[in-house]
């Protein structure tokens, strides 16, 4: 069972895609952008941080396990993304219990969770929870990071861009790499670029739903994205 | 006809449910609270569309879109269960404008000498009214075939194609072409354009299949480097 749900929000600065992307799951990325600083430089103005660790080998367990600092204090409110400025403390979505299980479930509850860690690195800047949870072989992941370094560089921000999971499903059958497999019907607002002198432009989101199609092996520190990529849009 | 070329269905669907309506008696409670109003018609009623993947069992997509949308009829159960049938044969028969394919170098080609060719084609809207509903079906150019008409046959492939830069000109490119033989050849391309289609605004609703459409096929003359035709 699924229902819409409404991730918070991430934000990044960002320069514009090439024009004629038209429909484009900007998760897929932008494979025109210029100028494009590392996504790693990018500082997102949320009170969270992760320590990120040095880049993972082929390999699809984790040599590492990142734990981000904890959530902003109760007493500070989340205040989204305006005109003005970047969204301020930004709540780090917390893994649900079902998202630890290695069940067709907890693979199902996972993907809903990568998505929101998704908006929460398009809100702040910051892609580090979802580098903690995904390979490098994810290319879907690496189109993600490029578009945040766009989006957070030089004290630009981003508005929009959330990602809403319609639906998931996983048949939870073991690819021939030891992967479960699990599907994704998404949509995604527009993407909207600001620095502190104004407004840079906007990419579209796609309003008509994409799938896409989410690889992740389960390992001793919980499940790990090793491909994401668009199957249909 | 249907067209099959191997594409696979699409991943997710849609399907719309009344409300405020139990056994045709309107609930007026319900139908005050409604952002809009289903009056362009008789027996306008409103319907929330629910979408998800088809690997999951339907009853549990959840809605989709802000708002309700309108169907016009006393029977939406009816609509829904024939309406796919008429859009996917009003998709198949749709007036579709072709499109066109040109080439590099022309007029004159010559043999052994890559000739790039690339077809231009269009996405393109349908309004019509089917069972009473407005119906809107778009379509876009998705897959290519080519026939160059020395027994060659490329495709289908996702790829139109494009124009070289004057100074590429000559270059192989994806759909470029080499004819090893001078004499006049008939070139064609079939286009394979996808669909989707809406109700009364609705959600576009993937169609399955594709529809065929065939720019006007060319005859091309080549010639050998001291034989220009």
């Amino acid at each position: 069972m699924f229902r819409t749900r409404d991730l918070p929000a991430a934000s990044v600065s960002g320069r514009l895609c090439a024009a004629g992307l038209a429909a484009v799951l900007v998760l897929g990325g932008c494979s025109g952008s210029g100028n494009e600083p590392d996504a790693e430089a990018a500082e997102g103005s949320s009170s969270s941080s992760s320590s990120v660790g040095p880049s993972r080998s082929a390999s699809a367990a984790p040599t590492e396990s990142v734990s981000p600092t904890a959530a902003p204090t109760p007493s500070a409110a989340y205040k989204p993304a305006t005109a003005q400025g970047p969204a301020e403390n930004v709540p780090l979505p917390v893994m649900p219990e079902l998202a630890k299980q290695e069940s067709k479930e907890g693979l199902e509850a996972f993907a809903e969770y990568w998505y929101a860690l998704a908006n929460y690195g398009y809100e702040t800047g910051d892609p580090a929870p979802v580098r903690a949870v995904s390979a490098e072989t994810c290319f879907s992941c690496i189109s993600y990071y490029r578009v945040l370094g766009n989006g957070y560089a030089d004290n630009d921000w981003m508005l929009g861009a959330r990602l809403h999971v319609q639906d998931v499903s996983s048949n939870f059958v073991k690819t021939a790499e030891g992967a479960y497999q699990a599907t994704t019907l998404i949509l995604q607002d527009e993407l909207q670029y600001y620095s502190p002198s104004g407004y840079l432009g906007s990419d579209p989101g796609n309003t008509i739903p994409g799938v896409q199609l989410m690889e992740a092996v389960f390992t001793p520190t919980g499940w790990y994205v090793v491909t994401l990529e668009t199957i249909e849009m | 006809m249907p067209v099959d070329v191997g594409t696979p269905d699409s991943l997710y669907g849609f399907y719309y449910r009344p409300v405020c309506f139990d056994e045709n008696n309107g609930d007026i409670d319900c139908l005050a609270g409604q952002p809009v109003e289903c009056d362009a018609a008789p027996d306008g009623r409103y319907v929330w569309w629910h979408s998800g993947l088809k690997t999951t069992p339907r009853e549990t997509w959840p809605r989709y879109g802000e708002t309700p949308t309108c169907i016009y009829t006393a029977d939406p159960d009816e609509v829904a269960a024939e309406l796919v049938g008429l859009v996917l044969t009003e998709f198949q028969t749709a007036p579709i404008e072709p499109g066109r394919f040109a080439l590099q170098p022309s007029p004159f080609s010559l043999v052994n000498m890559p000739t790039n060719l690339y077809v231009e084609a269009q996405e393109q809207a349908f309004d019509m009214t089917l069972l009473g509903q407005n119906v809107r079906i778009e379509v876009r150019p998705t897959e290519y075939e080519w026939n160059y008409g020395d027994g060659t046959i490329y495709g289908p492939s996702s790829r139109p194609g494009g124009p070289l830069p004057e100074e590429r000109m000559g270059d192989a490119t994806e759909t470029s072409h080499i004819y090893e033989d001078p004499g006049d050849y008939f070139v064609s391309v079939a286009v394979y354009y996808s669909g989707k289609y809406s109700i009364n605004g609705g959600p576009m609703i993937p169609i399955d299949g594709r529809a065929l459409a065939f720019p006007r096929r060319r005859l091309l003359a080549y010639g050998n480097l001291n034989h220009v035709p």
